[in-house]
């Protein structure tokens, strides 16, 4: 059989019991078995298990879990709403300052949780109803907690980087660091959105009442308190990659000791929450490492049918040079986001786009960064935007998917301007890392 | 067969269940290691791998659990708009290729196990633990999967054909 006709085949089963609804992991390892049994017989299938048995035992998948862990144990610590609630009285003076403010918020809480759903949902929750109570608009309340909560994929430490990391071979810490930058430039564009427009349409965020914000100083220091602990975690998680004291890996134990200390500090930490919080690490990990080790099987056998050559020289074939190639790469990703999960996606298509980047001469830590921009857009992009689902999953049936779509859809075309100055200027990602201490 | 489906349940459950209790020794190990490298010089041998151990054979242990509570991520374009039923019926058809990966998964990993447990192999690191207890979770983990997705298939099987629940 041509490579050519394997690949098609292959896509073919892969899409058809796709959409029948078999998980996803399923659906590789089922296409893989399928056709390493009529390619090559079934000890081939020995081979992948021992790719799965590598995977199981991957140092930088342990960092999977154990940010789960600690954004599972930080949800319940009542951190993020003393962030919110101080970040919001200080930024009550703008209009929709408490869009910013939930910005800001998921900003910081971002460089504590790697994981976009547990983000969008304790916004969801804790910032979403002081917003429709004070008739904003749902362009900027629904779609700053979706475009917000969609900045964990790209504030450190993301899992997307850890899993990019991993099928990419590129260094965990130098990607975490590389993500700030562009992360922040993120940020600053959707508070300067939410800024220019409740000036240009006021009605669109109104003001918090004088008594909510004339409090006195005295008060709003005490309210900073709440932006020590997240702080301090942060620093202590990214400080320790960046300053080279500990692997991503153990960091992210770190991280896990940290919000395990900030739990006790505000009085939350209770053994059922570390069992619920153990339980639901072990399920979602679960559900991912079975994504790895799909993924794992069908690259496998793709691979050894001549499937990553043949990649190679279609890709090749794009005109307009190494920049028509990226640009192609690009609407590829963006184009499978609308459909695929980011886990999916990372999983199926870089095995074979990286060694392409690194051969055209580009930085894989720069194109890391790159396609956690992609990521982000498929986060907020219809018809299958996880972010949409994760805030309907909060707001119940008061507010239909529809109108999410339309409140994200500003945000969304400022990620693709972020994403135009990462591709432009590699330098955004690279520079932080070129001054880590290694 | 209600009590044999029941029975399936509770036990992915519950080896679901210690499979997590695994990550909190990882954490433990990982301060301790921190402490032991930077306050008193000694780094550890075992440390690095035993991270990975824990982490690893949780993957495959709570596998079965995570699929019990629906948990492993579907594409529901067409899907989510199927009645509950017509869902049972296509669930039941894919098993067929959910229980060909599982098979060929669970021969293959046995026989990579047993062919590890013949030779007595080790990581072959300063530490040297042996590896087959990882490889034996790995065909429990895979076995276990395979009951419980057969379990689901017999539920959706007696839903489709007979429109109540089992």
């Amino acid at each position: 059989m041509s490579i050519e006709l394997i690949t098609i085949l292959l896509l073919a089963t892969f899409i058809l019991l796709l959409v029948t609804g078999l998980p996803l992991a399923w659906v590789m390892g089922a296409t893989a078995v399928i056709f390493s049994l009529t390619l090559f017989g079934p000890n081939v299938m020995v081979m992948m298990v021992g790719r799965v048995y590598q995977m199981m035992l991957n140092y930088a998948l342990v960092a999977v879990p154990l940010f789960i862990f600690m954004a599972a144990i930080l949800q319940q610590s009542g951190v993020a709403d003393q962030l919110f609630k101080a970040v919001y009285i200080w930024s009550g003076p703008f209009r929709g300052g408490l869009a910013i403010g939930t910005i800001i918020s998921c900003t910081i809480m971002a460089a504590m949780v790697g994981i976009v759903g547990a983000e969008i949902v304790t916004f969801g929750m804790i910032a979403l109803p002081g917003m429709l109570k004070r008739k904003y608009d749902g362009r900027i309340a629904l779609g700053s907690i979706c475009a917000g909560g969609g900045m964990a994929t790209l504030i450190p430490p993301s899992v997307v980087f850890i899993v990019y990391a991993m099928t990419a071979g590129a260094p965990v810490g130098d990607l975490f660091i590389a993500g700030i930058i562009p992360g922040l430039i993120l940020g600053t564009l959707f508070i300067g959105y939410i800024i220019v427009a409740t000036w240009l349409k006021p009605e669109m965020a109104p003001a918090a009442p004088k008594e909510e914000r004339n409090m006195p100083l005295k008060e709003k220091l005490v309210l900073l308190k709440g932006l020590i602990m997240p702080s301090l975690l942060a620093i202590s998680v990214l400080g320790s990659i960046y300053a080279g004291v500990a692997t991503p890996s153990e960091a992210a134990g770190i991280g896990c000791l940290g919000a395990i200390v900030t739990a006790a500090v505000n009085r939350k930490l209770t053994f059922s929450g570390i069992k619920s919080s153990l339980y639901e690490t072990v399920k979602i990990s679960c559900m991912l490492a079975w994504l790895f080790f799909g993924a794992q099987t069908i690259i496998g056998i793709y691979t050894l049918a001549g499937g990553d050559q043949f990649v190679r020289n279609t890709v090749m074939a794009i005109p307009f040079g190494k920049w028509g190639i990226i640009i192609g790469m690009q609407l590829i990703l963006i184009f499978l986001g609308m459909f695929l999960d980011w886990i999916g996606i990372v999983l199926l298509t870089m095995p074979l786009f990286v060694p392409i980047i690194e051969d055209l001469g580009f930085n894989t830590v720069w194109f890391g960064v790159v396609f956690c921009m992609n990521m982000h857009i498929s986060y907020l992009s219809p018809p299958f935007g996880p972010s949409i689902f994760y805030l309907k999953s909060v707001v119940g049936d008061e507010i239909p998917v529809g109108q999410i779509y339309r409140a994200n859809l500003p945000y969304l075309w400022l990620t693709f301007v972020a994403l135009a100055f990462t591709v432009a200027f590699p330098g955004l990602s690279l520079w932080l890392p070129s001054m880590m201490l290694k | 067969m209600k009590k044999l489906l029941s029975f399936i349940d509770a036990l992915s459950t519950l080896v679901g269940k210690a499979g997590s209790w695994l990550i909190l020794p990882v954490v433990v190990f990982i301060g301790y290691e921190i402490v032991m490298r930077y306050i008193f010089h000694l780094p550890t041998l075992w440390v690095s791998e035993s991270m990975v151990f824990g982490c690893g054979m949780s993957y495959v242990l709570g596998a079965a659990w995570a699929l019990k509570d629906n948990r492993h991520v579907k594409i529901d374009l067409i899907y989510g708009r199927l009645t509950a039923r017509q869902r049972a019926v296509i669930d039941s058809i894919t098993y067929l290729f959910f229980a060909l990966y599982m098979t060929v998964f669970l021969w293959a990993a046995s026989k990579y196990t047993w062919q590890s447990i013949l030779v007595g192999e080790t990581t072959s690191s300063a530490w040297d633990p042996p590896v087959y207890p990882i490889k034996i979770a790995l065909v429990v983990g895979v076995a276990l999967l395979l009951l419980q997705g057969t379990a689901k298939f017999i539920r959706d099987l007696h839903f489709a054909i007979k429109g109540t629940e089992l």
